[in-house]
């Protein structure tokens, strides 16, 4: 299992589920049904300010755990969405 | 169509928890289209009656429940579950719910969290056919917690509980996902394997969100409230997993059951449930919670048979001659028609129960001997006063019974009655004895995240230092948490951290976090005052849970009084009420004189003429810096000028300006004007500037001949803008057609327009001004009782020391700390055949009650040696005591003899050896033996200065007890030309002066303007002297402005009455640093 944080650009569906996405010049289809869930983070760590109404996006992520293919093969994915930012990053990839 | 009610909702009286009000969530859930929601506080139904108050508003329907731990029978924890009232069932839900709550809360030790055992609960809610609460199982609950890895044991637990509560609608499994991450808890995973059980087993499942924030943005406010619970900072526990458990949409929760059960028909079916749940738990706010029924003890608790009105009636006709004795043919028939038309409005309101109700515990009071006055409206009612509830005669003050209580209104009226503070709880206990522990309880209040306790709670969710945190909070003055970022625009003092902000992330986020915190409820404890006295069935109307004082206190606070119909009793402790007693004891104890302060004349010159000198520390309610202002302008010589005087002193009348034209008006300097011959009687007394309701109610009737009841409706439509105009419509005809010219009735409109919330109830006034006019006697006949009375019971709003001082400028000797003469109170004591003030053992640092005690049992002592082997005190305790001199008379010194052998540094190191050695066992003669012979001094030990010796007073009883702390600086005073306070009032205005002083009050109150000022009193021994710091003054001295002790200050005097000197402040500065550099000038 290899983690690490990598911004990758992911196409969507119009419910916001990911279909397919780049990564090192590789495309990647999505084979699976996407499971979505969502995470948090350490606001108190990173964020400037937390005026009241500032939003989850101070707090929240959007994950996605999905399998993807390519022409070499199948892999377990998981994506990490800044909704708010509209930022994707891989953080996980378990290839089997 | 398919609908969705939240059955689990934690609001912010789930106390370092839930983020949101109750009446924020039910106006969101009737916005979002819910027709009911529920609310389940954890531990409590402490917002329960704002969620149903807000509800009916609205117009959904209520749901009530708890969230609540469960143990086994062992005492072992099983989880959370939340318990909810079944509705339209006459009270057994609401009824079952209470007592559940109730019975949590009852611990075995102190310090136990609440929880209800497994087999108390099925008892409790299981009490008749069918159960009349469900149990929620769900995430926390012991099956939950086993759901996901562990299905089988999971559902072993479920059968226990299944074995326990066989009733129908005992029990239903939540179900609730939070959407994390897979497998985990909260997970569709975890919900699924909680349906799958729930099927098993036949237990209805039913859909939640387990909400804890309206809105997702609330989770950060949740992440810093789990913080302060855990007392740790965030990122050393486990927070929350996300943002999810938000008081989401129907569809939203649709959509959740569908990705639970992936099966349209399951997910209907599970939204189905959720719904016959919801219907059952439909709470009818009257007949299931008593809703606005006024409950009142039953007529046995009372010890009254027949009808209580002609029970009344008969009472308030035989105190006549108690309170009127001799009064003439014209005087009664004025008093009966009085009675008469006040029994009539008692008796249509149905209260004559209430009024003996309060009648009765009064007279309970009264029999236990302790001092009690009514305050409030209640005072302008002839029945109070002649059931002994009031002291103060209506009649002859102009009191009138419809601003208490009229046909116009129908909530309980306010009978709030004052008592000795330090008898109070004995007075709680007595009642609880006399109805019975199932008819009372006291009154609970929620205290309220503020400025210090917010930023105190943020910076530990940060993790900032907690000496920065607390030079932070030591400059939090005066604003709501929520006002913080405006706060460092705009204070001098909080300059320095609005820069830092700017550069330093955490302090801006602390900034932000703080204000979120602001207002929301921190922690109940009992309310200082509040009894409430109900019917049999109080106890299934109200939660209660234990008070500090070990009597049980309801989980429902002031406000939820009248909504729930409950008589509730205010029994305020007031310290003047002790020290009145106390002072009055000591002048029986030590001059053989019996004094009924009830009694004394209210026309004393001698009394009149001391509070004119504005010397009224001690005196109730006109001690303050600003009281002792006006004092010095009004110039008091009558009862009712103090009536007056605290009546204008309040924010409303400063407020609206009344003061500067009443005090001209009564200096004649202005013609009053009274606008029409018929307002003259009424506004005479205020020299035409109207103060009191009383007097706008007078006017109203005057003018448009209506009753007093209407007139006080009508006074109180004023304060709200929207029926303003209504009354002006009905005033302007009424008033036109009873022939006054419009200009009159312009000119009139507009004063009562001008009114609206600015004045005070005269009755409340009069009340306070009872206690005033009798310490203020007590101060002038008998300084020495009553500074040991002030002393001992410590009231008003000054540090201790300053009393000293008072009692030094009065000649009353202040008798130092003696360990053969002190006791655990200041009394009066002979000294060289004069009375003076014994200084108490209670007032030094560290020392233990059972020191004091021991102390006071065995004197006299006959040396030191003696002491210590029969009082026993710590090593520490002896050092102090040696140190402040307590010691001196007993090892034979004196301290003022300097050319004796020996000096209190003898003394010390006497102790010192004493100390040294293991304590002395108890009983051993041997021991008495050992240290009989011992007892000589030692010699030549280093002598101990006056200013030492004031040090150590100050820094072990916090009061400079053998001299003033500022006479050290009194060569530098007297060369820098510094004025003493006494002097001041002999200064021209505008005068250039310095003042020094030590600081006893500082003072920032509601402006006109809306700008800050702030006041500093400071104390040089021979008085007050007040300064005033505008703007300017406050930007040049911002450093010191609210903590520094010792200060000089430089300014120009400002004339404002007769006596009244203060002083405008242009600088301050620290006298200690003045005094550095003075010290080493060439």
């Amino acid at each position: 299992m290899l983690r690490f944080e990598t911004a990758i650009a992911v196409m969507v569906n119009h419910d916001g589920e990911p279909y397919a996405f780049k990564l090192a010049n590789t495309e990647y289809l999505v084979c699976s049904k996407p499971v979505r869930w969502y995470s948090r983070k350490t606001w108190w760590k990173e964020a400037e300010a937390a005026p009241k109404g500032i939003g989850p996006s101070l707090i929240e992520v959007e994950m996605w755990r999905l399998w993807a293919s390519c022409d070499s093969g199948q892999a377990l994915f998981e994506l990490r969405h800044e909704v708010h930012a509209n930022n994707w990053q891989l953080v996980q990839l378990d290839e089997k | 169509m398919t609908t969705f009610t939240h059955l689990k909702v934690a609001s912010a009286f789930s106390a370092h928890y839930g983020v949101n009000r109750p009446e924020q969530l039910v106006a969101a859930a009737a916005a979002l289209g819910f027709d009911a929601i529920a609310i389940t506080d954890r531990d409590g139904l402490y917002g329960a009656i704002k969620h149903i108050g807000a509800c009916i508003e609205k117009g959904i329907h209520p749901i009530v429940g708890a969230d609540l731990s469960v143990k086994d029978d062992f005492g072992v924890v099983l989880g959370r579950v939340t318990v909810l009232a079944h509705g339209q069932k006459q009270g057994l839900g609401w009824a079952g719910l209470c007592r559940t709550v109730s019975r949590a809360h009852q611990k075995n030790r102190k310090n136990d969290s609440p929880s209800i055992s497994i087999s108390d609960l099925a008892e409790i809610i299981q009490n008749s056919e069918v159960s009349n609460c469900t149990v929620l199982l769900g995430p926390e609950s012991d099956i939950g917690k086993h759901a996901l890895r562990d299905p089988s044991l999971a559902i072993q637990k479920a059968m226990v509980w299944q074995r326990l509560f066989p009733k129908p609608a005992a029990l239903a499994i939540e179900i609730c996902t939070l959407l994390t991450e897979p497998e985990s808890e909260y997970s569709i995973e975890h919900a699924r394997a909680m349906l799958e059980l729930a099927k098993t087993l036949s237990i209805p499942a039913v859909l939640t969100n387990s909400v804890r924030y309206l809105e997702p943005d609330g989770a950060i406010t949740a992440d810093v409230l789990d913080a302060a619970r855990h007392l740790e900072p965030l990122g050393i526990f486990e927070p929350q997993p996300n943002a999810q458990a938000w008081l989401k949409p129907a569809r939203a929760m649709a959509a959740i059951a569908l990705e639970i059960t992936q099966s349209p028909r399951s997910a209907i079916g599970l939204l189905e449930t959720t719904e016959r749940l919801a219907q059952r738990c439909k709470l009818d706010p009257i007949r299931d919670c008593g809703w606005g029924v006024p409950k009142t003890p039953e007529k046995e608790a009372l010890g009254i048979t027949g009808n209580p009105f002609e029970v009344l009636w008969q009472k308030s006709h035989s105190a006549l001659e108690w309170r009127y004795p001799g009064a003439n043919a014209a005087k009664l028939s004025e008093i009966q028609h009085r009675l008469s038309s006040e029994l009539i409005t008692i008796n249509k309101l149905g209260f004559a129960t209430y009024f003996l109700t309060v009648a009765d515990v009064a007279q309970m009071i009264r029999d236990m001997g302790v001092r009690i006055a009514a305050r409030g409206s209640g005072a302008g009612s002839l029945v109070n006063y002649l059931l002994g509830i009031s002291g103060v005669d209506p009649i002859e003050q102009g009191l009138l019974f419809e601003r208490f209580l009229s046909t116009e209104r129908s909530t309980l009226p306010d009978i709030d009655i004052d008592v000795e503070s330090a008898r109070r709880h004995d007075i709680y206990r007595n009642i609880f004895r006399r109805y019975g522990g199932q008819r009372v309880t006291l009154l609970s209040m929620q205290s309220k995240y503020r400025g210090r306790g917010a930023v105190r709670d943020s910076g530990l969710a940060l993790g900032l230092d907690e000496d920065e945190i607390d030079d932070i909070a030591k400059n939090m003055w005066r604003f709501s948490a929520r006002s913080f970022r405006h706060a460092l625009d705009e204070k001098p003092e909080l300059r320095s951290l609005a820069q830092r902000t700017e550069t330093e992330r955490t302090l801006n986020l602390l900034v932000d976090i703080t204000e979120r915190l602001d207002r929301l409820p921190r922690h109940i404890s009992m309310h200082p005052c509040g009894v409430i006295l109900g019917n049999s069935s109080l106890l299934s109307l109200t939660p209660t849970e234990s008070s500090g004082l070990g009597l049980p206190m309801s989980q429902f606070d002031k406000d939820d009084m009248d909504p729930m119909g409950f008589l509730k009793l205010d029994v305020l402790g007031v310290r003047m009420q002790s020290a009145m007693a106390y002072t009055v004891n000591e002048i029986k104890r030590t001059l053989d004189k019996e004094i009924d302060l009830d009694r004394v004349p209210k026309d004393d010159p001698e009394v009149y003429k001391l509070i004119r000198t504005t010397n009224t520390l001690g005196i109730f309610q006109i001690e303050s810096p600003g009281q002792r202002e006006l004092t010095g302008k009004n110039q008091p010589t009558v009862f009712n000028d103090l009536t007056l005087q605290i009546s204008l002193f309040r924010p409303g009348p400063m407020k609206g300006n009344m003061i500067s034209p009443y005090l001209d008006g009564r200096h004649g300097f202005i013609e009053p004007d009274y606008m029409h011959p018929d307002l003259r009687p009424i506004l005479e007394e205020t020299y035409g500037v109207v103060v009191f309701h009383e007097q706008v109610m007078r006017i109203m009737k005057v003018m448009t001949g209506c009753t007093l009841a209407k007139a006080d409706e009508m006074r109180r439509m004023l304060s709200k803008p929207n029926k303003e105009i209504e009354v002006a419509k009905y005033f302007k005809s009424a008033a036109r057609a009873r022939g006054y010219s419009q200009a009159v009735i312009e000119r009139v409109w507009s004063i009562l327009e001008g009114f609206g919330s600015f004045g005070f109830c005269k009755a409340h006034g009069a009340a306070f001004a009872l206690p005033t006019y009798q310490s203020a006697w007590l101060k002038t006949h008998f300084p020495t009782q009553f500074i040991a009375g002030l002393l001992t019971h410590d009231p008003g709003m000054y540090p201790r020391r300053l009393l000293l001082a008072e009692a030094r400028r009065l000649g009353v000797a202040i008798l130092p700390i003696d360990v053969n003469r002190s006791r655990d109170e200041f009394y009066v004591d002979q000294h060289h055949g004069k009375l003076g003030v014994r200084m108490s053992l209670s007032d030094i640092a560290g020392i233990s009650i059972p020191e004091i005690e021991r102390i006071i049992e065995n004197q006299p002592f006959s040396g030191l040696g003696d002491f210590y082997l029969r009082a026993r005190p710590s090593r520490r305790t002896l050092m102090r005591l040696a140190t402040i001199g307590a010691l001196d008379q007993l090892a034979g010194i004196d301290p003022t003899d300097v050319t004796g052998i020996h000096s209190r540094g003898d003394v010390i190191s006497k102790v010192r050896e004493l100390s040294a050695k293991p304590a002395p066992k108890r009983d051993l003669n041997q021991m008495e033996f050992q240290f009989s012979f011992k007892d000589e001094l030692p010699v030549g030990s280093p002598k101990i200065s006056f200013e030492e010796q004031i040090d150590s007073e100050l820094e072990l009883t916090g009061m400079d007890i053998s001299g003033h702390q500022l006479d050290r600086f009194q060569q530098m005073l007297n060369d820098m030309g510094v004025v003493r306070a006494s002097e001041l009032v002999s200064l021209r205005s505008n005068t250039e002066v310095l003042v020094a002083g030590v600081r006893v009050a500082t003072q920032t109150p509601p402006m006109k303007s809306g700008k800050r000022v702030v006041f500093i009193s400071l104390d040089d021994g021979t008085g007050c002297a007040d300064a005033t710091f505008f703007d300017e003054a406050q930007r040049k001295c911002s450093d010191l402005l609210f903590h520094n002790k010792l200060l000089l200050i430089a300014g120009k005097t400002r004339r404002t009455g007769v006596r009244g000197v203060s002083i405008l402040a242009e600088n301050a500065w620290d006298l200690g640093d003045l005094w550095a550099s003075w010290g080493s000038r060439d």
